[in-house]
């Protein structure tokens, strides 16, 4: 009996397996230490997803997310996963630079396609190959530096910036494009200073004191929210004269950092950070604009009923925005249902998306190309200079665009 | 005390015997108790306390290691936090300068840290040092706990080196309150950093065991281990305190020994003392005290004493017996320590043929067969122990060739490296990049087999010889046991690295090592090599405890039984040796002077106990013979001193020194009574003042005579009061005699008789009248019926003559005729009574005529005479055989007739009359019974009938004169005898007669 039942159970499944057409859609983030960022990234592919009913050529789209916790090597444990399950079609990251930095070849060699909605690192997309496998539609340091020095020294009027930036491969990356941009400003050699992560508040009093004594008159930030709330917590904390405005690039918006610090700390600062050029908070909002906040209204059950509940709201657009282009992608490939087949011929078709996309940003015309280390390092990126901003939080922890 | 002193007087002892019997009795008891109960007692909790100590000692020490453990990883957890850590492992980052900067610095039990660094996946990322001990990767366990946070640190020891050991501690990296990481490092501290020092050297060691790895701060120094071991969790190990016995045991021993010396002590003085007293008190003799003591009383003092004896010997033996035993335990732990200290130096002096060879190897360039064959022949003859010395190069591949052709040269033909198959069959080995092949061996014969081999072929000796070749140390394999027919052979292979210089600056690298000297030693022949060293006492086992999953024994067998065993580990080239010497079970310590003492004790004690209770034995009856003296005394002064007779004692040495007489010593108050002087007068005066004129002098000169021959006077004395007065005394004078027979002195024993001699001669007066009365009266009485006989007779005889005359007259005078009846009749018994009276009173008179004549013949007279008398009197009479009589022969025909016929005569009416006469011996006398069938008496006049005239019944009814039986009476008083009767009215009565034998009656 106990028999018969075991085999009814197994062909039960065989045929289930056999009809079950499911694709799966993987993210592998920083759920746990950097939360607001990956659940608006989830929710902004779920929205999209949701507007073609989940379901492409015959296939339904469900999702599996992973959390790397910031770990290089979870990252890549995740992705591992991600690489041997038969029903994993993509993958997209979360908000740190360095696992897809320090993994890329892993990536690349594993034909993992990767989507990048917010990590800025330049590198990432820049695999030395033809066959690249990852594509962002996020702020790219490469590009971004310069934004951001741009407005530290025209905006800010800073004279003597200095540069505090992660002591990791992203920070490295900053280092580099914002020193570049520094030259245009005629500043040769910035002062700068490297933080490791788990950055404490003794640690981050020495640094802002010695930085402070260094005669610095703003500070460019380059980290992610937890020792960026460590930092502006303790600048805050210092005297009114002592406190220095931070031109930061956007990390810190990636965690519970408005939480940590709150409107009446963030009084006493002058914080400005980088972010793509759109948020649901601007006065004027598109009909589109309006039509995806409302799907996504619908779709968090309850949780998002107004503009401020979306937290980390880059997250959100831009992960939105890169799933419309790869439903699109999707939608000029035939899914065979062999990932490494459609893997391939998913990114293929990225590189050739036929039709303009509208996405929350801009609408999209042919956002990808062949990366080409010497003709076309910006092939794999789908936003550029022109599409960043600054921003600033609002008095309801919301991003608001800086008009200034 | 007041009241002590009472109550005490009341007893009858003496005060100080009193407090002394208190005193020693509780603390007799006290120390029963002590010895019996308080010792084990205090013992036992000794015990339990120390065990309890140690446990909180050992709880205590643990949680100490504990401690530093926590500190160690503390330390390393602050390490951690470090964010250029935290980096590092978070992008799997090894090459940032910060983290190496940090490592760089980092310094952990002052030295620089032995650091490692882990990620998520359990790879290295981070090391400082290349010379790592701990295992991080390959599979392991307690990273993964780590990373998943199971557990939250971990400690792995490491190894020991002489007084450090190292451990490694392993710690999560968190980041954000996640694991990302593990941090671990090797920590060397020395033994004492963790183990405080002054603690080492106080008889305590520990253990750490953990796997297979141990760290020990050495037992060497504790003569009896006692472990006491606790698993920890955090960290996982078994952590033991090893503490010494030996003072414990030894505290226990002296407490004991103290006590028990206390409590000899305290019995000795007990038993002298109690021996003292008892002795004291019966040959003193208080009789007072000692009157009538119960048996429990009496005998107490012994019993104590021979119980206090015992108890003392017992004691005394237990104390010699400890003391003994301590002794022989000391000698065995010392023999013990001599003996391992002697193999100890054994085994060091075969290791430094090593070095010799060593030595020789280095002096030399090159060392030929035969050079190493002459060089090693010394050792090997004077090490029988040392079995085989070789020589072991290292062989690279390219040199394979030219070693075998040279050692072909050197004669051993067909040499090859080779090793061992499968099947245990030497072949050629296979080609290796390194050889190490035994290439010289010493002595060569017998060990042919071995040579060639390559030892790097077998993985057992090449771990050994890797061991050496990094620690430049002489190392031996596991030693290789044969169990033979006398026990177990085991033989040990000590490698020895031989490098071309001394200096090697990279032992683990090898570059420079030339080869190894190969010594193989039997463990057995060490062993026995130390045999004349210490005694015979011991015998030995030994384990080979280098793996503690793999102990094995290499020489003795294990010791049955739990008798003194001691443990030593020593080192033998990078093994370590466990020695436990056992006591031999045939040589146990001498135990007779215990005995000794114990029966030499318990004989002293029993000895002084029965000697005391043969006192007490002798001394009662002693006692029991004055009790009755004294009674006797007593009751004889009282009788001598209320007696109404008077005493007087005297003293017989003044008898013949002058004439005045004896000297009176005593006197009794009856004397004072009768003679008016007062004892006071009387003493030491002479008897003599109560003689007078009328006292006899005849008497006087026989009482003097008496005094004078020591002989009893008995005698009448007229003596004189004070006032004058005259009275008789009967007077006995006897002397008193002393033990050797000499007269000492007399005592007199006087009765005033004066009233008896008065009454004495009245009766005597009196007496004479009576007889003259009496006489007269006889005579008259004979007079009177002798001279009335013949009127009567003419009466009767003419009124018989007168009644025949007047016959016919009287033929129908009926009246008439009882007339002349009466008258006849009246004269007949007149005539009957006057010859009874005749007969009676002429008895006294006829009494000298005596005959002999038979009793038979008189009973046969009077049966005819009965007959004759009377034929018509129905009648029997009857008899025994009887005896002859002495006697008047009619006065004893009178007594039977007048008995018989009253028999006849008291008949019952209707019934025939029968006397029956018997008669028994009484000695003097015949006892004759006279018994008939009559009508009997009553009781109440038993007495009356004896007497003259006196009648039971009426003259018509039974004729008689009323004398018959007065007359038996007297004639049987005249004979000598005695008559009584016994009757029962109705059934008879029996006359008892007692006549005097013919021979007695004079």
């Amino acid at each position: 009996m106990r028999y018969l039942f075991n085999i009814i159970i197994l062909l039960w499944s065989m045929q289930a397996f056999a009809q079950d057409k499911t694709l799966y859609i993987y993210q592998d983030a920083d759920i746990s230490s950097h939360n607001e960022s990956s659940v608006a990234i989830q929710q902004g592919i779920e929205v999209a997803f949701s507007e073609i009913d989940n379901e492409v050529s015959g296939y339904r789209i469900a999702f599996k997310y992973l959390d790397h916790r910031g770990n290089v090597i979870r990252s890549k444990r995740n992705y591992q996963t991600f690489i041997k399950d038969p029903r994993a079609l993509a993958i997209y990251s979360g908000i740190h630079s360095p696992p897809l930095i320090k993994n890329r070849d892993f990536i690349n060699e594993n034909k993992a396609l990767t989507l990048v909605p917010w990590a800025a690192g330049g590198p990432i997309t820049r695999y030395p190959s033809k066959e690249n496998w990852i594509y962002r539609l996020s702020v790219d340091d490469t590009q971004a530096g310069a934004v951001i020095i741009d407005f530290a020294m025209n905006n800010k009027m800073c004279k003597k910036p200095h540069l505090l930036l992660e002591d990791t491969p992203w920070g490295s990356s900053n280092l580099k494009s914002m020193s570049k941009a520094l030259k245009q400003h005629n500043i040769e050699k910035p002062t700068v200073t490297r933080f490791s992560w788990n950055l404490k508040e003794k640690g981050a009093r020495t640094l802002l004191r010695e930085i402070f004594e260094l005669g610095s008159d703003c500070i460019v930030l380059v980290g992610n929210a937890v020792e960026g709330a460590v930092l502006a917590e303790e600048m805050a904390n210092r005297p009114l004269e002592e406190r220095l405005p931070i031109v930061s690039h956007w990390g810190i918006t990636g965690g519970d950092f408005h939480q940590k610090i709150n409107v009446d700390k963030r009084k006493k600062l002058d914080l400005h950070f980088i972010q793509s050029c759109f948020a649901f908070t601007n006065a004027e909002q598109s009909e589109y604009a309006q039509q995806v906040f409302k799907r996504l209204i619908e779709h968090s059950a309850g949780k998002i009923t107004q503009v401020n509940d979306l937290k980390a709201a880059v997250g959100f657009i831009h992960a939105y925005d890169l799933t419309k282009l790869l439903i699109q992608a999707m939608k000029q490939t035939k899914l065979t249902g062999d990932m490494t087949k459609d893997r391939n011929a998913l990114r293929l078709a990225l590189e050739n998306i036929q039709t303009p996309v509208q996405g929350l940003v801009k609408t999209y015309i042919q956002p990808f190309s062949i990366f080409d280390e010497q003709t076309n390092v910006n092939g794999h990126e789908a936003l550029y200079k022109e599409n960043y901003c600054m921003g600033k939080y609002g008095l309801n922890n919301e991003v608001l665009i800086a008009n200034e | 005390m007041e009241s002590k002193v009472k109550s005490s007087s009341r007893i009858n002892l003496p005060i100080y015997g009193r407090i002394a019997f208190f005193g020693v009795g509780f603390f007799l008891v006290t120390m029963l108790l002590t010895a019996f109960i308080i010792i084990p007692k205090i013992n036992q909790s000794i015990e339990s306390q120390h065990t309890r100590d140690i446990g909180t000692e050992l709880t205590l020490e643990a949680a100490l290691f504990q401690r530093f453990v926590e500190s160690q990883r503390t330390i390393l957890e602050d390490l951690a936090k470090f964010p250029s850590l935290t980096n590092a492992v978070m992008l799997s980052n090894a090459g940032n300068r910060a983290i190496n900067d940090l490592f760089d610095n980092v310094v952990i039990s002052g030295n620089k840290g032995r650091l490692v660094l882990q990620d998520i996946a359990g790879n290295v990322l981070i090391q400082t040092v290349n010379d790592l001990q701990g295992s991080y990767i390959d599979n392991n366990h307690w990273v993964e706990q780590i990373l998943s946070g199971s557990t939250p640190y971990h400690f792995q020891l490491l190894e020991q080196k002489a007084e450090r050991f190292s451990f490694q501690i392993s710690v999560p990296v968190i980041y954000n309150s996640y694991i990302e990481g593990v941090l671990s490092a090797e920590i060397s501290v020395s033994l004492e950093q963790v183990f405080v020092a002054q603690t080492l050297d106080n008889d305590i060691a520990f253990t750490l065991i953990q796997n297979d790895i141990t760290i020990s701060t050495g037992i060497e120094h504790i003569e009896i281990v006692r472990k006491n071991s606790l698993q920890l969790n955090t960290p996982n190990l078994l952590f033991t305190y090893i503490t010494d016995d030996a003072p414990i045991q030894a505290g226990k021993r002296v407490l004991r020994n103290t006590i028990l010396s206390v409590l000899l002590f305290s019995l000795a003085i007990s038993f002298l003392l109690f021996a003292l007293l008892g002795y004291r008190g019966l040959v003193s003799g208080d009789q007072k005290a000692k009157i009538n003591p119960s048996f429990l009383r009496a005998y107490a003092l012994p019993i104590l004493i021979g119980v206090i004896g015992a108890a003392a010997s017992i004691a005394a033996y237990l104390i010699i017996l400890n003391i003994q035993q301590d002794i022989f335990e000391e000698k065995l732990n010392f023999d013990s320590k001599q003996r391992i200290q002697a193999i100890r130096e054994k085994v060091k002096s075969k290791l430094e043929t090593l070095d010799a060879i060593e030595a020789f190897y280095h002096a030399s360039t090159s060392v030929s067969r035969q050079e190493f064959k002459t060089f090693t022949a010394t050792f090997l003859a004077n090490h029988p122990s040392i079995k085989r010395l070789e020589w072991v190069p290292k062989v690279e591949d390219p040199q394979r060739t030219t070693y075998e052709r040279q050692a072909r040269r050197d004669g051993l033909d067909g040499f090859t490296i080779k090793e061992m198959d499968l099947t245990g069959n030497f072949v050629t080995a296979q080609q290796r990049d390194t050889y190490f092949p035994i290439y010289f061996t010493e002595p060569l014969q017998g060990n042919e087999q071995a040579i060639g081999f390559d030892l790097a072929s077998n993985k057992k000796p090449l771990a050994v010889l890797k061991k050496a070749r990094i620690s430049g140390e002489k190392m031996a394999t596991a030693p290789i046991t044969l169990i033979q027919e006398n026990g177990i052979q085991a033989e040990s292979l000590i490698f020895y690295p031989v490098y071309d210089n001394q200096l090697f600056n990279d032992p683990a690298e090898g570059k420079q090592l030339l080869g190894f000297v190969l010594m193989v030693m039997r463990v057995d022949e060490i062993i026995n090599e130390t045999s004349n060293k210490g005694s015979t006492l011991l015998s030995l086992h030994v384990q080979d405890i280098s793996e503690p999953n793999m102990v094995e024994v290499i020489y003795g067998d294990k010791h049955k039984g739990d008798g003194l065993s001691r443990s030593e580990v020593i080192k033998v080239a990078g093994r370590e040796w466990k020695i436990t010497t056992y006591a031999n079970a045939n040589q146990t310590p001498l135990i007779w002077l215990p005995w000794l003492i114990l029966t030499a004790g318990l004989v002293f004690s029993g000895l002084i106990t029965s000697g005391l209770i043969h006192l007490i034995r002798r001394r009662e009856v002693v006692e029991v013979l004055v009790k009755q003296r004294t009674a006797e005394l007593r009751m004889l002064s009282s009788t001598v001193a209320n007696s109404n007779d008077i005493f007087i004692i005297t003293e017989a040495s003044e008898l013949d020194a002058d004439n005045s007489g004896p000297k009176i010593i005593y006197v009794n108050e009856a004397f004072t009574r009768l003679t008016g002087y007062s004892a006071e007068e009387a003493v030491g005066n002479t008897p003599r003042i109560l003689q007078g004129k009328d006292t006899d002098r005849l008497e006087l000169d026989k009482i003097r005579m008496a005094l004078q021959t020591g002989e009893t006077y008995l005698g009448e004395l007229i003596n004189y009061t004070k006032d004058g007065t005259e009275y008789w005394i009967e007077l006995n004078i006897s002397p008193l005699k002393d033990e050797t027979g000499k007269i000492i002195q007399f005592s007199a024993v006087e009765r005033d008789v004066t009233e008896r001699k008065r009454a004495e001669a009245e009766r005597e007066t009196l007496i004479e009248k009576l007889i003259d009365s009496n006489e007269e009266l006889e005579r008259f009485a004979f007079v009177c019926s002798h001279d009335l006989q013949e009127p009567l007779r003419m009466i009767r005889s003419f009124s018989e003559k007168l009644q025949v005359h007047i016959a016919d007259d009287l033929k129908d005078d009926e009246k008439g005729k009882r007339y002349f009846h009466f008258v006849t009749d009246g004269a007949a018994r007149a005539q009957a009574l006057i010859a009874d009276i005749l007969a009676y009173s002429s008895i006294d008179n006829d009494t000298q005529n005596l005959e002999n004549f038979s009793a038979e013949a008189l009973l046969q007279l009077i049966q005819n005479n009965q007959l004759e008398s009377d034929p018509e009197l129905q009648g029997e009479i009857t008899y025994d055989k009887l005896p002859e009589l002495r006697g008047n022969k009619t006065q004893l025909y009178q007594l039977f007739q007048n008995l018989i016929n009253n028999g006849m005569k008291y008949h019952k009416p209707g019934t025939t009359p029968h006397v029956h006469v018997s008669v028994k011996d009484t000695g003097e006398h015949w006892q004759f019974a006279i018994k008939d069938n009559g009508i009997g008496m009553e009781e109440r006049h038993l007495n009356k009938i004896f007497e003259v005239f006196q009648r039971l019944h009426r003259k018509s009814q039974y004729a008689g004169t009323g004398i018959g039986l007065s007359i038996c009476k007297k004639v049987v008083a005249r004979h000598g005898g005695a008559i009584w009767v016994e009757s029962e009215k109705d059934v008879g009565s029996t006359f008892y007669i007692t006549l005097l034998k013919p021979t007695l009656m004079e």
